[in-house]
């Protein structure tokens, strides 16, 4: 028995010398900072593969968009590096306001609660082509529960949003866009996604974007219409004073909404 | 005679035939405005050669695509193009169609007239006519039938199925079709095994339309062509469950009949065909069942682009009472969401349900019982696949063969727990593209 | 006119549910029942009744807590509880079978997640857990001394409610004991398919059984791979061993007696822990035979579909894996 014994002893001995992997440290230090969610916001399958690839150079210090400046900064002083502090992050918004009260449908769909499945079969009874289906494909894969359902309409905790993109992915309708976030700076949106002409949106929705052009008339420009659908041009509202209050105030169908 | 071994799964549902299997086929008058979606086949979509205002008479040609899986549009109706715009599709749901306004005079397009030596026209002749009169495959799935009649050349069509099985509960216009119009039918038979050139010709009929056998039986007897009838089951009907049925094959998965030997043409495609030939007259009206909850069940010759409301005030039903209008059959018909959804070339009927009819159980926990996987005639694991769906493993989706579903229904149809199977396998499919 | 109502196709759907399945195999067990509660008596009413009122009632309890939607009407718990009831042993303590119908649903069944995921048969398990606490509480065989012929023939109802019993050993550890050749106890085997012998309170009668057996399957409520594949190979085997040395029990003998029959049609047939590829119902079924002729012939316990089945149902996940079918049309693609 003694003998099987230091026997099996001497065996896991060598197997531990021969086959020991040698790791950085470091990685496994990043590894322990960053976030463990593995989102892939970065563009790494996972928080390990990411803090690999820190730590060999070929990521930035930053990558981790979950994690922000807090966590840059630990990793950044791991590696012994300098990164420049970002003022803003992106988040996403939903380009459609509807919920259970204002969505229009023609047919009532009975099935599996899913936006893409829902999508396939007569585009879910919902009269309008481009809106939001409210079945929440995007709160479901939401990593960090930024999304929860509402009254049949996503809402979206500014705080909570790591913009992973997963979201943005998920809809089968396209409505979700990542957009820049400051405290400083206000985020309009038109919360509209059709590209019919006014009359036809008009027929199946209330708060859609009717392209009159209003908004663009009084931003000069910052507001664009293109396809029957306007939209903020971020690079122009830099340079321009647009006066949001006058905008959000004045457009016919109160399709452009705020962030705050 | 060998005794046939249908193929392995399937279901028997209620068939429910009895409503309109002994109605006559009668034309349904032309309603006063038509829809004509610019995608009616499997393809790609049409565009319009008319514009906003052009007269048109029956028959004209109104959209066109040069590409080689496609199909062209004719007018049913003569008047007036009102529109060019997005309306309801019974498929995709909305596309883009052209809006006729009908005139009422009925106007014909001088080429539909009775033509004379069509013995001697050549294979190629023939194909190019069927191409022009926006013939597609009346059974369901609408695939241009040129395609399926000019196969590559080193694909030898050793046999030639006609489809008359008609699984689908409910539906008996092919039935009917048989039965009345027999004779078209064997002649339409007879052109298409000249194009193919094949050995052997076998008309498949479902044994429980025993009329419609005899009759083809008959028509048949100095020919060299085989009547067989087969025993009903879902989805018989399906092109490679068919041939397994009839000959035994399997077509390899992923593939296609002619990979076999066997080309199969639903018996409604046979009858276009042969008027296509012998009267130039192009795919502007079919024969469609409409069946359940209306006042006069039967089968009727309607025009291409009528919307359903039309059709189903003429057959009058309780618009108070409807729960839900599919056209096509029970198992694999699409449920509408708008009353003006007009009539395409695939539509094969229009099944309405009450209210009280429809199914909307609420969706238990899967008991692994595997009736699914017994029916699956795909030999797949649905429940497997619907579990991997829920759980958005879409990776391993491919390993369960998900891309060899036909979407039969049979699945779900025997499922106790009531879980929407088929609803979870298209969605596996959309996400592993 | 108001909305038309959308959804996938198809539009039909056939009326069988999982509450018609499950009450159907209640319907196929109760001659089984009723033969067992008629053979042994009061007590054994009293048993089946406590089983499965505890197992509905926890099941109750365990959804409400778990805050799942409360499914006690779909049967599944009350087969649960008559099943566990039925491989009990007619005179064991009411509390103990309480005690068990708990473990099975709690245990068996919620521990998993509820209907459907569970890995163990839950009666089998609740029936294992109570063989590991009380072994001599779950091997003490009561037989009434009234022949139960006689109770009909002579209506002696009476004697129901406080039959003399003599305690036995069931038919099965009588014969695979060393002295089974000449052991005049042994019942014939009319006793054996009627009934009239020691056991648990269900497997005792093969022929009220196999009734339920056939409505099983006559209905498609189970599949009958599974009993057809068990049963098949014990009866192979067996027959190879009585060739072999005509000491060994009879393969009609082996067929018949324990928990054979209720254990193949019942237990091994469950769906929920049973693979669900055709392939692998025939794999289970053989494999559960093997183990329970091996047990029984040189194992420790007379008794072996219980362990078998159970051991079973742990590689069910692994069977399904091996065994995937290949879809319709791909044979034809390898042999090219």
């Amino acid at each position: 028995m003694v003998a099987l014994g230091l026997f099996f002893a001497l065996i896991l001995f060598i197997a531990d010398k021969k086959l020991r992997i040698s790791e950085d440290p470091k990685a496994e230090k990043v590894d322990k900072a960053l976030v463990g969610l593995n989102c892939g916001a970065c563009g790494y399958p996972s928080c390990r593969i990411a803090a690999e690839a820190i730590v060999k150079g070929e990521a930035a210090v930053d990558s981790c968009i979950v994690g922000g400046e807090g966590v840059a900064t630990i990793i950044a002083g791991i590696m012994g590096k300098d990164f420049s502090k970002k003022t803003h992050k992106n988040i996403a918004v939903v380009h459609c306001s509807v919920d259970s009260a204002t969505r229009q449908i023609s047919a009532s769909y009975s099935g599996i609660k899913s936006c893409v499945a829902a999508n396939l079969l007569m585009q879910g009874g919902m009269a309008c082509k481009y809106g939001c289906l409210g079945l929440g494909d995007c709160a479901k894969v939401c990593p960090v529960d930024a999304i929860i359902m509402k009254n049949g309409a996503p809402v979206i905790d500014v705080e909570k949003c790591i913009s992973c993109g997963a979201c943005v992915k998920a809809c089968p309708r396209n409505i979700i866009s990542l957009r820049r976030y400051s405290v400083e700076e206000r985020t309009v949106y038109v919360a509209c996604n059709n590209i019919e002409p006014g009359k036809q949106v008009r027929s199946v929705c209330k708060i859609g974007c009717i392209a009159c052009g209003i908004c663009q008339k009084l931003s000069e420009g910052v507001f664009e219409i293109n396809n029957n659908l306007s939209r903020v041009n971020m690079q122009k509202a830099k340079d321009k004073k647009v006066d949001w209050d006058t905008i959000i105030q004045k457009c016919p169908t109160k399709c452009i909404l705020e962030i705050k | 005679m060998f005794k046939l071994r249908p193929f392995i799964g399937g279901v028997h549902p209620p068939e429910n035939k009895h409503l309109s299997c002994d109605k006559e086929i009668i034309p349904i008058p032309a309603p006063e405005i038509l829809f004509f979606p610019l995608s009616q086949h499997t393809g790609a979509p049409c565009q319009p050669v008319v514009q906003k205002g052009d007269k048109v008479k029956r028959g004209t040609l109104i959209g066109t695509c040069e590409k080689l899986i496609s199909s062209p549009i004719h007018s049913s109706v003569s008047g007036t193009v009102k529109s060019i715009e997005n309306s309801s599709h019974p498929v995709i749901g909305r596309f883009q169609s052209i809006v006729i306004e009908n005139d009422k005079q009925d106007l014909t397009e001088e080429s539909i007239s009775p033509k004379k030596n069509t013995e001697n026209l050549s294979a190629d002749e023939i194909i190019k006519i069927v191409r022009d009169a926006g013939i597609v495959g009346l059974g369901g799935a609408a695939f241009p039938t040129h395609v399926k009649l000019s196969p590559p050349k080193e694909k030898v069509i050793k046999t030639f199925i006609a489809n008359g099985a008609e699984c689908e509960p409910y539906l008996t216009c092919d039935q009917r079709l048989m039965q009345e119009m027999g004779k078209e039918i064997v002649e339409g038979i007879k052109l298409v095994r000249k194009i193919l050139n094949s050995e052997r010709c076998i008309i498949a009929i479902e044994n429980n339309k025993p009329d419609a056998i005899e009759q083809i039986k008959e028509l048949t007897r100095n020919e060299n062509i085989e009547v067989i009838a087969i025993k009903v089951k879902y989805p018989q009907g399906g092109e490679k469950q068919l041939i397994k049925t009839v000959l035994g094959k399997e077509v390899p998965s992923g593939g296609l009949p002619m990979d076999v030997g066997v080309v199969v043409h639903n018996v409604g495609t046979l009858l276009a065909i042969y008027e296509a030939v012998n009267f130039g007259k192009p795919l502007y009206e079919r024969a469609i069942t409409v069946t359940g909850a209306v006042k006069n069940p039967g089968n009727y010759l309607v025009r291409i682009g009528t919307p359903v409301k039309d059709i189903l005030d003429f057959c009058q039903v309780d618009w108070d009472n409807i729960g839900k209008i599919i056209l096509g059959g029970p198992m694999m018909g699409i449920s509408q969401q708008d009353i003006q959804t007009p009539i395409i070339k695939g539509t094969s009927g229009i099944l309405v349900q009450t209210k009280d009819e429809i199914t909307q159980d609420e969706e238990f926990s899967c008991i692994r019982c595997a009736k699914c996987i017994e029916v699956c005639p795909a030999y797949l694991l649905p429940t497997q696949i619907a579990k991997v769906v829920k759980a958005e493993k879409w990776e391993r989706l491919s390993q369960l063969h998900i891309k060899d579903c036909i979407e039969c229904g049979c699945c779900t149809y025997v499922c106790p727990s009531k879980i929407p199977l088929v609803q979870y396998i298209k969605l596996g499919k959309i996400k592993t593209k | 006119m108001n909305k038309l109502t959308i959804s996938i196709s198809p539009h039909i759907k056939d009326k069988t549910s999982v509450k018609s399945i499950m009450w159907g195999v209640v319907v196929a067990i109760s001659p089984a029942v009723v033969w067992g509660v008629l053979f042994f008596q009061a007590h054994a009413l009293y048993l089946v009744l406590t089983c499965i009122v505890t197992a509905v009632l926890s099941e109750a309890i365990c959804q409400k807590i778990l805050n799942r939607p409360i499914t006690i009407t779909d049967g599944s718990a009350f087969l649960t509880g008559l099943l566990l009831a039925l491989v009990l042993p007619p005179t064991f303590p009411l509390w103990a079978g309480s005690l068990g119908a708990v473990v099975s649903i709690v245990i068996g069944k919620h521990i998993f997640g509820g209907l459907g995921y569970n890995i163990f048969n839950p009666a089998l398990l609740g029936r294992a857990f109570l063989s590991v606490s009380f072994p001599v509480l779950t091997t003490a065989w009561q037989v009434p001394v009234l022949n139960t012929a006689k109770l009909f023939s002579e209506g002696k109802f009476y004697s129901f409610f406080s039959g003399d019993t003599i305690t036995t050993a069931t038919p099965l550890a009588l014969a695979l004991s060393k002295f089974a050749v000449a052991n005049p106890d042994i019942p014939s085997y009319m006793g054996l398919f009627i009934g009239t012998k020691g056991g648990c309170i269900g497997e005792v009668s093969a022929l009220a059984l196999l009734i339920g057996a056939v409505y099983l399957i006559i209905k498609k409520y189970i599949d009958w791979r599974i009993p057809f594949g068990y049963i098949g190979v014990v009866f192979t085997v067996s027959s190879l061993l009585w060739f072999s040395n005509n000491a060994n029990p009879t393969p009609l003998f082996h067929v018949l007696s324990g928990g054979l029959l209720i254990g193949a049609f019942f237990m091994a047939s469950d769906p929920v822990t049973s693979p669900i590829t055709k392939k692998g119902r025939w794999i289970f079924g053989i494999g559960a035979g093997i183990l329970t002729i091996s047990i029984r012939t040189w194992g420790g316990y007379p008794e072996g579909v219980m362990y078998s089945i159970l051991m079973m149902n742990a590689f069910t996940p692994l069977i399904e894996r091996f065994t995937a079918p290949l879809q319709f049309g791909a044979k034809r693609m390898m042999k090219k």
